[in-house]
């Protein structure tokens, strides 16, 4: 049954944007090599949206990667009773937020630095990684502590038993041991940010921005371009090149997957 | 190194263990000799495996709360193992503990030995991998394993995965062996191999074994201790074990 939904999908979108792909599809009339190098600006293809996507999804999992294996260590190992009941509802509130009002968010926190402290600041690569980095975290916590929570517990025991430290215990035992599961929710976590358009809307993404030129600055992103075509397409032709890049966004994620599982698989064999 | 027989190595005086409201050991007060296997006996429940974790002090992973005294001799004194200061990461490198079903690391047999061996001794990689070559070789795994260090630890069968778990242990040369039911997972002839192993080995380190069946306390041990809902309600002695197994087969039986 699932197999069939995602296949049927699958197949639309290759069917109505199969057709457009090729270099066109990304760099429109601008030589390929010179756009890829940011030296020639690039008017009419995506190949800007799936750069700044992809700098998008790595900064925010950089940025939320470490605070939500911490925490979720954290509340699996370490935290008891009330303080654990805390964390949770936290957490659980933050996962229920929407991506709007994260958005919403960053751009009050934006406003709110005008207003005060940097009045040059503006939306950016930096802000949205952050917005989006906070609503991908309790995706990341919640995998981290199920994982962990998940292993039997002579299995948990083999650290402390052979006199492991805490820290020791964890980068050896428990994290090879869980990271099948962390990296369940970070392919979740990740899909989450590539996708998200509303958090990016209000904290940074300009049409036709070009290649992002540093964290400071605006960029583009494909869910944004798919999102603006799709809604004020003027002829078939747009319109394909938007399920195009739907295509790209897809094999982006994916790719982003493979990578995320050999990772994985490095930490699960080395032990070390 | 032998040991002296009859010579005392753990204390316990109105020991007390229990998880939040429920209590697992109620006032244990025994004392066991080295030079032989120290038995461990009852039913599922009656507190054995909470026992031998109270000895490394494990309970504490598991937020148990322990009063009493407990007293081991280790570095030739005894020590309170109970007491605040003490130091637990080196308390469970000198108490060695082999787990109910073997607990490997998902990873190289080699590696299952050497990577605690480094965290917790500091040593340089030759050394590391001749006393690895010692511990295989200690627990009959050399001729089995040695040809195949890089296999994964899991490939290996119930009773060598075992095995390895007390080489593992082995390796960071603890004073004193814990062993919780360690046949209770295999069939009967790796299970008598690790009981001959066991015996072999009790000559050079004290040891406390559980075991869920008085047939192979009588095969182990020097003396027994009998659990019943938290509390040890019999002490035996090689002969008394005997005894104690016929009895329990003809209440067991007349019930
Ligand atoms: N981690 C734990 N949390 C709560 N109760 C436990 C835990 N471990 C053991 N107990 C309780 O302690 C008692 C003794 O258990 P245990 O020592 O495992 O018995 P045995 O090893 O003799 O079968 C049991 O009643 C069990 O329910
Ligand atoms: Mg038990």
């Amino acid at each position: 049954m699932t197999t069939t939904v995602v296949c049927g999908l699958l197949g639309f979108i290759a069917w109505q944007g199969g057709a457009v792909l090729g270099p066109a599809l990304f760099f429109g009339d601008a030589p390929a090599w010179a756009a890829i190098s940011g030296q020639v600006p690039v008017w009419d293809g995506i190949w800007p949206a799936c750069a700044g996507t992809l700098v998008l999804v790595l900064l925010a999992a950089a940025l939320a990667l470490p605070f939500g294996l911490g925490c979720g260590l954290y509340l699996a190992v370490l935290a008891k009773g009330r303080k654990k009941a805390f964390c949770s509802l936290c957490i659980n509130q933050l996962a229920s937020t929407p991506s709007i009002v994260m958005g919403l968010f960053g751009f009050a926190m934006i406003l709110f630095l005008r207003r005060t402290f940097l009045p040059g600041a503006n939306t950016c690569l930096l802000l949205a990684g952050v917005c989006l980095a906070v609503l991908i975290l309790p995706y990341i916590v919640r995998a981290t502590q199920n994982a962990v929570e998940a292993i039997p517990l002579t299995q948990r025991l083999i650290g402390p038993s052979l006199g492991l430290t805490l820290w020791q215990n964890i980068v050896h035992c428990i994290l090879p041991q869980a990271s099948r599961g962390i990296l369940g929710g970070v392919i979740l976590a990740v899909g989450r940010a590539a996708e998200d358009t509303a958090v990016i809307l209000l904290t940074g993404v300009v049409a036709n921005a070009g290649l992002p030129r540093g964290v400071l600055g605006p960029f583009e992103a494909l869910p944004f371009t798919i999102y603006y075509l799709a809604a004020e397409y003027r002829n078939q032709s747009e319109l394909e090149i938007g399920f195009g890049a739907c295509l790209v966004l897809l094999a982006l994620t994916a790719s982003l997957f493979v990578s995320a599982r050999w990772i994985q698989r490095k930490i699960e064999n080395t032990w070390s | 190194m032998v040991l002296k027989t009859k010579k005392p190595f753990l204390e316990t005086k109105d020991l007390t263990v229990g998880f939040g409201g429920q209590v697992a050991l109620d006032g244990v007060s025994l004392a066991a000799d080295a030079g032989g296997i120290v038995c461990l006996l009852g039913r599922s429940g009656s507190g054995k495996t909470t026992f031998l974790r109270t000895l490394n002090r494990l309970n504490d992973e598991m937020g148990a709360y322990t009063k009493g005294s407990v007293n081991l001799f280790m570095d030739g004194r005894w020590c309170d193992i109970l007491a605040p200061r003490t130091d637990l990461l080196n308390l469970r490198r000198k108490v060695g503990m082999v787990f109910q079903t073997p607990n490997l690391m998902p990873v190289s047999i080699a590696k299952n030995i050497l990577v605690p061996l480094r965290l917790t001794s500091g040593l340089g990689k030759k050394q590391c991998r001749a006393r690895m070559h010692k511990v295989l070789e200690q627990t009959q795994l050399w001729q089995e394993v040695g040809h195949r260090l890089d296999e994964p630890g899991l490939s290996l069968s119930g009773g060598q995965q075992q095995r390895l778990c007390l080489a593992r242990c082995l390796a960071l040369e603890p004073q004193i062996l814990l062993l919780d039911e360690p046949t209770a997972s295999l069939d009967f002839k790796a299970g008598r191999r690790i009981e001959e192993l066991l015996i072999h080995m009790a000559r050079s380190y004290p040891m406390l074994v559980v075991s869920h069946s008085p047939a192979q306390a009588e095969r182990l041990a020097q003396a027994a201790f009998v659990f019943e809902s938290g509390k040890v309600v019999h002490k035996l002695d090689k002969a008394s074990i005997h005894r104690h197994l016929l009895e329990e087969c003809i209440t067991g039986s007349a019930k």
